[in-house]
C-alpha cells in the first residue's frame, strides 16, 4: 500500500553528495568511492556527511527522515534549502534545480517555497511573539498590520492567543515550539522542513505538539521533510520514513514495511523500541498473507458475526475490538465494502512477537553502500598514519629515525655549542654588524611629511570638522547654567542607575564647581563625548566587516593590539603634523588609544549571536543587510554597549596625556600643576577626572544592563 | 598530525644548529688575531682604580632636553678621563629631578632655569641642601615673540608686538580655534614664561588681538613650530634659544624674526614685563654634602664656560650625525679648544692621552 500513491512529486533529491574539508571539490566523491568514513577522513582529511542520496517526496506526503546523531539527517534538510552547499547531486523542487539559484533567486526561493522549524527553536529573544511569527513576512517587506493579523490568525491555530505580547523567554519549551511552527506557517510555504522540532521538548509536551502538527496537517496538507531520531515518532507521523546511517539511506518504506521488515540490524534496533502491533495494520498484514481474496460485503464463510476488522485499523486495534473472537475475521475497508479475511491467530502473533530481522526484503529499498564502515564519531588517534608519505632521504631521514628526547638533547647541545663558537670567535657584547634603524626611521618620517603635504586640504577639513564640532559642544555645556547641568546628570544617574550614584554624582560636581575646576571640567566632557562619538562612527562598521570576514578579523588584530599598546607620545607627536597643536590631535590620539574595545565587542558580539537564531533567519530568506539589522546588531547591542564603555573610560585615562599636545580642560588644570611642582592641586584635578568616569561608567553599565536583561527576561 | 608536525620542527632546528656550528668551526680561525688586541684595552681601565678611593659618585640630573645632554656628558667625560671620579646620571623632567637633587638621589644639576623654577630652588638654598657653583649658557640667550622670516618678509610692516593690532596683520594667524583673534603659541602651561607672556598681552594691550593658545608640552610646541615651517603656515609663536630647534630654523627653513620689544631693564620688567625677556639665568648647582668631599670638582664648575658657539658646534655635530651624547662628548674635546682653559693642567694630559688611546 503507497499512501503517496498518484500525487505529484515535489521534492527530488538524487545522487546527492556532502563532503566536509578542505579543498574538497566536486570530484571527491568518485575518489573516495568504497573507503569507509574513517578511512576517507584518514586519507583525503575530510568528513563525508552524506553519501548518494536519491529520493522523492510526493505532494501534501509527511516524509520522515530518520537515524542516529551524525547520520547525516540534519545535513540532509540543510541541503534542500542550501543552508549547506552540497557538494554534488541535485535537489529539484517542482521540477527547478535548487542548486542551480543565484543568491537572489536562493532568497526568494527560501522566502516563498520553504520553511523550517528548528530543534533549537531560533527565535529572536529581542523580539515578542507576534513579531517572531510575523518575521518570515517581514523581510519580505509585508506592511505591519497585515503580516500582524496574518501572525495572529496563526499563533491562534497553534493555541498561543493571549501571548502574543511577551518575549519567547517568558515561554515553556513547548510554548516556544509553537512559536517557531507559527512562524514557519505564517509565511504559507508550500515545503515545511522540520528538524527533529520536538527533540528537545519532554514526552508529554512532544506527544502534544506531534498531535498539533497531525491536527494541523488534516487541514493545510503542507509537503513536509521532518527529521527525528525517534521512530514512533516518526511512525505516528510520516507517510514514508527514510533511516540514515552514515551519510546514507539505508531503508526507505512505510511505517509498516520499516517495522515489519528492518533491512539490517540496525533498523532493527530502531524497531525494537516499537511493538509492531501499535504500527501494522489489519490491511497490511492481509496483503502479506495473500488474504485479499474475498471481495463484497458479505461475510465470508467460516467467520462469526460481527467478527469483522476495519483495514486500517491497527494491529492492537483490531485485537480489542475483537479480543473474544477466534478463527477468521473479516476485512474491510473505510466503506464497509468487504476486502478479505484474516487469521486472529496472525494477529496476536504480530501483538506477542518480536519481528524477525531481514525475513522478507521485499518493498522495502535497501541501500548499504557502507556496510563495512565503521561508526561516525572514530577518534582522529585511532587513525593508522598512511603508509605511502613521502620518503625523506639522508640527514633528515636519519634524524626523523630518532626520538623526541633524543632530538631535544642534541638541539640544546647545537645551541650550546653554538654560543660557545660565537663567544669565543667575536669575543662578549659584539653588536650587530649593521644598524637599519636610522635609515628606516628617515624613510618613515619623509613618508610622514609626504603625507602631511598631499593630503593637506583633506586633514584641514578633518581637523576643521572635528574642531567645530568640540566648540558647539564645549560652548553649549558652558553656556548652559552649572546649576541645570547638575540637576540634569543628577536626574540621570537616579532614574538609570540607582539613588546613591545619584548622590554621588550631585556631590561630586558640587565639589568640583567648589574646587574651581567647573569650567575644566566642562571642557573635559566635551572632548571626551567628541572622541567617544568618533570612536563608535569608527568602531562599529569596522566591527561589523571583522564579524562578517575572517580576513578583516585577522588584518585588524594586531593594528588594534599596536594602538592599545603603542606607547601615546610615539603618535601624539605626528599628529600635531597631521592637525596642528591643541584639541584636534588630542581628541586623534585619544581615539586611537580608546577605539578598539568598542571594535573589538562589536565584532564579539556579532559573532557570539547563537548560530541557531542566525541560520534560523537565514532559512527564511534574509539578505546579508535584514539579517545584520534585524538579528545580528539587536542581539549584539549589550556586548558593543559593554565595549563604548570601556572605550568612554579609555578615553577619560587619555585626558592627561591628550593635554601634553594642547587639549584643554582637566588635564591641562593636572599638568600645569606637575610641571610647577603642586601635587596637591594635581590630585585634585585628577579626583575630578575619576569621579567623571565613575559616573559615566555607572550611567552605561545601567543602559547596557537594562538592555541585558530586555533580551534575556519578559518585558512588556 | 600534531605530533609530527612538532617533531619536524626540532629536526629543522636541530639541522640549523648543526650547520651553524659548522660556520662558527670555520670562523674560530680568527680567534688568535682577535684576542691580543682585546687584551690591549685592559690596562688602560687599572689606573681608574686606585684613583677612584674615597672619591664619591657623581650623579648628574640628565634632564630630558639637549643642551643639557650634552653638557652632562661633556662633564662626565672631563670629570671621569681627567678627574678620575666614577659618574652616573639619572634622566627625567624637570620637576622630577629638581626633586631628586633635594633628596639626593643626584648631586648635580647643570641646567637649573630661573626663574621657572625659582619657587623650589629658593626653599632648597634657604634649606642648606644645595649650592650654587657655577654658570651654564650665559650668553645670548632670548625668549620672546616669533614669527618665520618667511611671514616677516611678506609683511614688512609687522616688526613689533603692537602691530599685531593692525587687522591687516592678526588676520594672518587667525585660525578656526582663535576665536577670531591671531593665535600665538604660548609657553608651557605650568613654566614662569607662560604667565609673564599673559602678563605682556595685557599691558601690551593685546588681548583682544592675540588669543595665546596652550601647547600641552615642550616636545609638542617644538612638533608644531616645526611643522609650520614645513608647511611655510603662518604662525605666531613664543620660544627661546639657542636650542636644536631655533638652529634648525635658521640653518635649515628659512630664518625666524623675533618681534622687537624695548630693552630689557629691571625697572620695566619688575612693574609689569613690558619689554624684551632678560638673559636667561640658567646654574650649576651641587648638593652641599658634597662640595666638601670633591672641591676639584667644584673649581672645575667655577671656570666652566659653555658659550652659544660651544653649544651650537656640538649640537650642529649631533644634528648632522646622529650620534649618541658620550659621542658628541668626545666629539667635542677632540675638535674644540675652550675646555682645556677650564680645567688644572694635569687633568688636561690625562684627558688627551685618554682621546689619543
Amino acid at each position: 500500500m503507497n499512501r503517496s500513491g498518484e500525487k505529484d512529486t515535489r521534492v527530488s533529491v538524487s545522487g546527492l553528495w556532502k563532503i566536509f574539508g578542505e579543498g574538497v571539490g566536486p570530484d571527491f566523491p568518485e575518489k573516495i568511492q568504497g573507503l569507509s568514513k574513517a578511512e576517507a577522513q584518514a586519507t583525503h582529511n575530510c568528513v563525508v556527511a552524506l553519501q548518494d542520496v536519491n529520493f522523492d517526496v510526493a505532494d501534501g506526503e509527511t516524509f520522515v527522515v530518520m537515524g542516529l546523531s551524525g547520520s547525516g539527517k540534519s545535513t540532509l534538510v540543510r541541503c534542500i534549502n542550501r543552508l549547506i552547499e552540497p557538494t554534488v547531486g541535485s535537489v529539484a523542487i517542482d521540477g527547478e534545480d535548487v542548486l542551480g539559484y543565484t543568491e537572489l533567486e536562493l532568497t526568494e526561493f527560501r522566502r516563498k517555497k520553504t520553511a523550517m522549524v528548528f530543534q533549537q527553536f531560533g527565535l529572536l529573544p529581542h523580539r515578542t511573539v507576534i513579531e517572531n511569527a510575523a518575521f518570515g513576512l517581514e523581510i519580505q517587506d509585508v506592511p505591519q498590520e497585515e503580516r500582524e493579523a496574518r501572525a495572529q490568525e496563526v499563533l491562534d491555530l497553534v493555541g498561543l492567543k493571549g501571548w502574543e505580547n511577551y518575549r519567547p523567554s517568558a515561554l515553556s519549551g513547548g510554548m516556544q515550539q509553537r512559536v517557531g511552527l507559527a512562524r514557519a506557517l505564517t509565511s504559507d510555504p508550500e515545503i515545511m522542513l522540520m528538524d527533529e522540532p520536538f527533540s528537545a521538548l519532554d514526552p508529554l509536551i512532544r506527544r502534544d505538539m506531534q498531535n498539533e502538527l497531525i491536527r494541523i496537517q488534516e487541514s493545510m496538507r503542507k509537503t513536509t521533510i521532518f527529521i527525528t531520531h525517534d521512530l514512533s515518532e516518526a511512525v505516528k507521523l510520516g507517510t514514508r520514513i527514510a533511516i540514515m546511517r552514515d551519510g546514507a539511506i539505508i531503508q526507505l518504506g512505510t511505517p509498516e514495511e520499516i517495522v515489519a521488515d528492518p533491512v539490517d540490524e540496525y533498523v532493527a534496533d530502531f524497531t525494537r523500541d516499537v511493538r509492531p502491533s501499535t504500527v501494522l495494520t489489519v490491511g497490511y498484514l492481509m496483503e502479506k498473507q495473500g488474504g485479499r481474496s474475498a471481495v463484497g460485503t458479505a461475510a465470508p464463510a467460516g467467520t462469526a458475526i460481527g467478527a469483522e476488522v476495519v483495514a486500517g485499523q491497527t494491529v492492537d486495534e483490531a485485537l480489542a475490538e475483537q479480543w473474544a473472537t477466534s478463527g477468521s475475521l473479516a476485512v474491510k475497508d473505510e466503506s464497509g465494502t468487504l476486502i478479505g479475511v484474516i487469521d486472529r491467530e496472525a494477529l496476536l502473533q504480530v501483538a506477542f512477537e518480536q519481528p524477525a530481522i531481514g525475513k522478507n526484503g521485499n518493498g522495502s529499498m535497501a541501500s548499504a553502500t557502507n556496510g563495512a564502515g565503521a561508526q561516525a564519531g572514530s577518534s582522529a588517534g585511532a587513525v593508522p598514519a598512511p603508509e605511502d608519505a613521502p620518503k625523506r632521504r639522508g640527514i633528515m631521514a636519519a634524524l626523523s629515525g630518532l626520538n623526541t628526547p633524543t632530538l631535544i638533547v642534541i638541539t640544546v647541545l647545537g645551541m650550546v655549542g653554538l654560543t660557545a663558537a660565537l663567544l669565543a670567535t667575536l669575543g662578549t657584547g659584539e653588536a650587530f654588524p649593521v644598524d637599519w634603524g636610522p635609515g628606516i626611521a628617515t624613510t618613515v618620517d619623509d613618508s610622514i611629511r609626504w603625507f602631511t603635504r598631499t593630503f593637506a586640504p583633506f586633514l584641514d577639513a578633518i581637523s576643521d570638522t572635528v574642531l567645530r564640532m568640540l566648540l558647539v559642544l564645549e560652548d553649549f555645556l558652558l553656556w548652559l547654567p552649572w546649576i541645570s547641568v547638575v540637576i540634569a546628570l543628577v536626574l540621570l544617574a537616579w532614574r538609570t542607575v540607582n539613588y546613591k550614584i545619584a548622590v554621588f554624582c550631585l556631590a561630586t560636581f558640587i565639589a568640583v564647581g567648589l574646587v574651581g575646576y567647573w569650567e575644566s571640567a566642562m571642557e573635559t566632557v566635551a572632548l571626551i563625548i567628541v572622541a567617544v562619538i568618533l570612536s563608535i562612527v569608527i568602531a562599529i562598521p569596522i566591527g561589523i566587516l571583522a564579524a562578517r570576514s575572517n580576513l578583516v578579523d585577522g588584518m585588524i588584530r594586531p593594528v588594534l593590539d599596536m594602538m592599545q599598546t603603542m606607547p601615546a607620545y610615539v603618535y601624539l607627536v605626528p599628529g600635531i603634523m597631521l592637525f596642528g597643536i591643541g584639541n584636534v590631535p588630542a581628541i586623534f590620539a585619544t581615539v586611537i588609544y580608546a577605539v578598539p574595545p568598542a571594535i573589538r565587542l562589536t565584532n564579539l558580539g556579532i559573532r557570539q549571536v547563537t548560530p541557531q537564531v542566525v541560520e534560523a533567519a537565514q532559512s527564511f530568506g534574509t539578505t546579508k543587510r535584514q539579517l545584520l539589522f534585524k538579528v545580528q546588531l539587536p542581539m549584539a547591542i549589550p556586548t558593543i554597549m559593554a565595549g563604548v564603555n570601556q572605550t568612554i573610560m579609555m578615553a577619560l585615562a587619555m585626558v592627561v596625556v591628550a593635554s601634553l599636545v594642547g587639549a584643554g580642560g582637566l588635564g591641562e588644570d593636572v599638568l600645569r600643576a606637575l610641571n610647577r611642582f603642586k601635587p596637591g592641586e594635581a590630585l585634585l584635578g585628577g579626583l575630578a577626572i575619576v569621579a567623571l568616569a565613575i559616573i559615566v561608567d555607572r550611567i552605561t553599565q545601567a543602559w547596557a544592563k537594562e538592555r541585558q536583561e530586555a533580551l534575556s527576561t519578559e518585558a512588556k | 598530525m600534531r605530533t609530527t608536525s612538532w617533531k619536524g620542527a626540532l629536526i629543522l632546528l636541530s639541522l640549523a644548529m648543526a650547520l651553524m656550528l659548522v660556520f662558527a668551526a670555520c670562523d674560530g680561525d680568527d680567534e688568535e688575531e682577535a684576542e691580543p688586541e682585546a687584551m690591549t684595552t685592559e690596562p688602560a681601565a687599572a689606573p681608574a682604580e686606585d684613583a677612584m678611593m674615597e672619591k664619591p659618585t657623581l650623579i648628574f640630573s640628565d634632564l630630558d632636553w639637549v643642551s643639557a645632554q650634552i653638557q652632562n656628558a661633556i662633564a662626565r667625560k672631563i670629570l671621569e678621563d681627567g678627574y678620575g671620579y666614577t659618574t652616573d646620571a639619572v634622566f627625567g623632567g624637570t620637576v622630577p629631578l629638581m626633586e631628586a637633587l633635594t633628596r639626593g638621589d643626584t648631586n648635580i644639576t647643570m641646567e637649573i632655569w630661573l626663574p621657572n623654577q625659582q619657587e623650589a630652588f629658593d626653599s632648597a638654598i634657604a634649606e642648606g641642601t644645595i649650592e650654587v657653583i657655577g654658570n651654564s649658557l650665559e650668553d645670548n640667550w632670548q625668549s620672546g615673540f616669533i614669527i618665520p622670516n618667511y611671514v616677516a618678509e611678506a609683511n614688512p610692516g609687522l616688526k613689533t608686538p603692537d602691530d599685531l593690532k593692525n587687522p591687516e596683520y592678526m588676520e594672518l594667524f587667525v585660525t578656526p580655534d582663535s576665536k577670531g583673534k591671531a593665535r600665538m603659541l604660548n609657553c608651557i602651561p605650568g613654566w614662569e614664561c607662560e604667565g609673564i607672556n599673559l602678563t605682556k598681552l595685557e599691558t601690551y594691550g593685546l588681548t583682544d588681538f592675540v588669543e595665546p593658545v596652550n601647547p600641552g608640552s615642550d616636545t609638542a610646541l617644538a612638533a608644531e613650530i616645526r611643522s609650520s615651517f614645513e608647511k611655510q603656515e603662518p604662525v605666531l609663536f613664543y620660544y627661546w634659544g639657542p636650542t636644536v630647534l631655533s638652529h634648525e630654523l635658521d640653518t635649515q627653513l628659512g630664518g625666524y624674526t623675533i618681534l622687537e620689544e624695548a630693552e630689557y631693564s629691571d625697572a620695566c620688567w619688575d612693574a609689569d614685563n613690558a619689554c624684551s625677556y632678560p638673559v636667561a639665568e640658567v646654574l650649576i648647582v651641587m648638593r652641599t654634602d658634597l662640595i666638601e668631599k670633591a672641591p676639584d670638582v667644584v673649581e672645575f664648575f667655577k671656570n666652566w664656560d659653555f658659550n652659544a658657539g660651544n653649544q651650537l658646534a656640538a649640537e650642529g655635530y649631533q644634528g648632522e650625525s646622529g650620534a649618541d651624547y658620550p659621542d658628541v662628548a668626545e666629539w667635542f674635546l677632540a675638535n674644540t679648544d675652550d675646555w682645556k682653559s677650564w680645567v688644572t693642567p694635569d687633568a688636561l694630559a690625562k684627558i688627551e692621552a685618554a682621546l689619543a688611546g
